[in-house]
């Protein structure tokens, strides 16, 4: 691999060599490891430094859990900036939305604006106001808070979805939306979500579709307005999917029927939420489903809302042995533990 | 330590052999047999000032490359308190003109005296002068020792070593400045190795934000 220094200019090389001098045995240091978080992108020699260290560790490998920290922090480094506060983003999309651009470029844009990123950073005051830090750090939770953001969610009446004709677009930008939503569960995981809770961990998602202000109390706020991380990607994906639906391609219930078989909360959701439409799941095969539901998802209307909307709308579809099983549960009432 | 005297002077620059004692006005030589070039009577002063223009072209590159600093002396000749005043009208016009100071000596500070000072260009620093100036004799001493060109690089080091133990913030603003004096006189490998060695006297990682931000200057000093 070509050495981090090699892409340098003569001075930052001086200082790469003056700050890895420094640095040099002193990874494990809690104060570097807040130094290295106060990093800003345009601290390229400083992060360079460090890179370096980590990777050229001749003599011993850095000790847990610094090693897994620091490559934490440089997964950090690596990802997109979060778009702007703004909204101006999906603006500019719309615009080019607009002109007829459908590129593999806008696609990345677009993706872009929603798609859940590592966020790590420093204990707040009001975090260490309430949490002495241990001397001897043994998890990364004892270095430094992590979590996932994103930019914030995305009108897709904004970006005009209803009118979009070209599936294969749709189809295209669903793929790399779902895979944006895939790579955050991974990020998630990283960090300490053990695939199933806490669901904060991924951020938080009161609802995995948008909901128009037309189904808002007036100044109601969409649910997840002010939610980073999972929720602005996932909300777009099932808008995408929703539209190939309404156009009456193919790809659209494969995705859906792909999310059934997934292991993740989200994709359970998504498929519930995608399964309120007749046209996408039918009502033998929401019955079955819902029949099979452990407690936590049959009963969870904070973790799973899709699945109580879904058994609410398609209720009156089932057979009668179905509605029966389901309301004997109902009437049965949730576990007490 | 090597004297030079009026003709034999280097010209002013930025290699080791511009240093020790250079007599501007001339020395005598040694050898009482020998004639030397002495600047005495008005008619020498009109003679290397005026028309060879020995002193004024040398004080002029001095002025460029160096921080002029005045011991002892008012420079209330006439032929220097003009040339000093030309440099400092010429300040305004070329920026690479290095600031100036001089060392005040009494026993309170003159506020008249020191506005004289800057009214001629000069930054006049104050010190108490009792003690038969003991203040400016220890002063020179520390900086002949800090020295970039003969000083003693075990004082440099003794001085990185005190000064970190303090994180940045915690510092004084005379520690703090020398440190980033030290940092920013040296090349990179005097770089390097004071910042190994402030790192292995477990500096706070403050001090390496002084030299990150010294390292990344465009524009770098050496004295």
């Amino acid at each position: 691999m070509r050495p981090y220094w090699a892409t340098l200019n003569e001075q930052d090389r001086a200082a790469f060599r003056a700050v890895t001098a420094f640095l040099d045995g002193r990874l494990e240091e809690r104060a570097t490891v807040d130094w290295g978080l106060k990093l800003e992108r345009n601290d390229s020699v400083n992060r360079l430094a460090i890179l370096e260290l980590i990777d050229n560790q001749h003599e011993r490998m850095l000790a847990e859990p610094w090693r897994s920290a620091w490559r934490l922090i440089e997964e950090n480094w690596k990802s997109l900036p979060v778009e702007d506060h703004s909204g101006t983003g999906e603006y500019r999309v719309q615009r080019r939305l607009r002109s007829g651009d459908r590129s593999g470029s806008l696609i990345t844009s677009i993706v872009q604006l929603v798609a859940p990123r590592l966020k790590v950073e420093a204990f707040s005051d009001l975090q260490l106001h309430y949490r002495k830090l241990p001397k001897r750090p043994k998890s990364i939770s004892d270095l430094f808070s992590t979590g996932l953001t994103s930019g914030r969610i995305t009108d897709p009446t904004v970006l005009k979805f209803s009118d979009e004709s070209d599936a294969a677009f749709l189809r295209s930008l669903a793929l790399a939306l779902d895979s944006a939503v895939v790579a955050g569960l991974e990020i998630a995981r990283q960090i300490g979500w053990d695939g199933d809770r806490p669901l904060w961990r991924v951020g938080q998602i009161h609802r995995v579709y948008f909901v128009p202000a037309s189904e808002r109390a007036d100044g109601q706020h969409e649910p997840d307005e002010f939610h980073r991380g999972i929720a602005p990607s996932v909300k777009l994906l099932h808008a995408v999917i929703s539209r190939l639906v309404d156009l009456g391609n193919s790809a659209g219930i494969e995705f859906v029927q792909k999310w059934k078989v997934t292991d993740s909360p989200i994709h359970q959701r998504l498929w519930a939420a995608m399964s309120r439409d007749s046209r996408v799941t039918s009502a033998s095969e929401v019955g079955s489903m819902l029949l099979a539901l452990d407690d936590r998802r049959f009963w969870s209307l904070n973790d799973y809302p899709e699945i109580a909307e879904l058994r609410a709308k398609r209720f009156g579809e089932f057979e009668a042995s179905v509605q029966a099983a389901l309301m004997a549960r109902i009437r049965k009432l949730p576990p007490r533990s | 330590m090597q004297t030079y005297a009026l003709g034999g002077i280097p010209r002013p620059g930025k290699s080791d052999d511009f240093s020790g004692v250079l007599h501007i006005h001339g020395a005598l030589d040694r050898d009482p047999k020998r004639t030397s070039d002495l600047i005495l009577s008005d008619q020498d002063f009109g003679e290397f000032y005026l028309r060879r223009r020995v002193v004024p072209d040398f004080i002029y590159d001095a002025a460029r490359l160096f921080h002029l600093v005045l011991v002892g002396y008012s420079a209330n000749d006439p032929p220097m308190r003009y040339l000093l005043n030309a440099i400092a009208a010429d300040g305004t016009r070329f920026d690479d003109l290095k600031e100036r100071f001089t060392f005040v000596g009494n026993s309170a500070p003159d506020p008249v005296g020191l506005e004289d000072w800057k009214g001629r260009g000069i930054t006049p620093i104050h010190y108490d002068a009792r003690n038969r100036h003991i203040a400016l004799l220890e002063t020179l001493e520390r900086w002949a020792n800090l020295s970039a060109i003969n000083g003693k690089s075990s004082a440099v080091d003794a001085e990185v070593k005190r000064i970190v133990r303090k994180n940045c913030s915690g510092a004084s603003d005379a520690d703090r400045d020398l440190f980033e004096h030290l940092i920013r006189r040296s090349d990179s490998n005097e770089r390097v190795r004071i910042s190994k060695f402030s790192s292995k006297h477990r500096a706070d990682i403050s001090w390496l934000d002084v030299i990150s931000e010294i390292t990344a200057e465009k524009v770098r000093e050496r004295h």
